[in-house]
């Protein structure tokens, strides 16, 4: 995991009862890329971090955090 | 019909290429080493034309006869983020092998021309490697 940022992305995931495919579909990026995202392995962008919480229905900062 | 879903299509293909990459620029290099062995002076031609081939399949990142969306896919910002990751390496790999070349005693020896194609070699060969290394790691549990 990434240290200078928290992710919540597989709960959120979990929380809807969606596949890393079901969500990549939505979220129009492949399932390598959810898979890294949640394990903290790849950073992503403005872009991406909006169009991961449009998908899921929430806010970026619902996703994302800094640590305090 | 294929009633597989682009983002399964594209998970599928881009695993594929992860492995054909590393497994042609492996091929490759174990080609280069059994030629360099039976010694026959100049690189030969087929050397360059594999190693123009696959900087053509670094460059592109292959995947040229898919749809856009799958391709798209293929490419998408994970992808390029190790394409970049990747052709950082193959740049230092090169710098490090003209360096040797140039400041290590005895491999004045060979010829400019070979000089050139193992430090593009290395180049390419090294950004293959990581290319697919990264991406091979990305779809590990995916």
């Amino acid at each position: 995991m990434h240290e200078q940022l928290r992710n919540r992305l597989r709960q959120a995931r979990v929380r809807r009862n969606l596949t890393q495919a079901e969500l990549a579909t939505l979220a129009d990026v492949s399932r390598k890329t959810i898979n890294t995202v949640e394990n903290g392995v790849f950073i992503p962008s403005t872009v991406l971090a909006l169009r991961l919480a449009r998908a899921l229905g929430t806010s970026v900062e619902a996703l994302f955090q800094l640590p305090e | 019909m294929d009633t597989r879903s682009p983002v399964e299509i594209a998970d599928r293909l881009s695993r594929k290429r992860a492995i054909l990459i590393a497994g042609t620029a492996v091929a490759f290099v174990v080609a280069q080493f059994l030629a360099t062995l039976a010694h026959t002076g100049q690189p030969a031609l087929w050397t360059w034309c594999w190693s123009m081939l696959l900087l053509l399949l670094m460059a592109t990142g292959g995947g040229l006869l898919h749809q856009t969306k799958i391709r798209a896919l293929m490419n998408d910002e994970v992808a390029r983020d190790h394409h970049r990751t990747a052709v950082g390496a193959g740049f230092w790999a090169a710098m490090v092998a003209g360096l040797v070349f140039y400041w290590v005693p005895g491999l004045d020896r060979y010829s400019a021309r070979a000089a050139i194609q193992l430090i593009v070699t290395l180049g390419v060969i090294t950004a293959l490697l990581v290319f697919a290394y990264l991406e091979l790691r990305a779809h590990r549990d995916a």
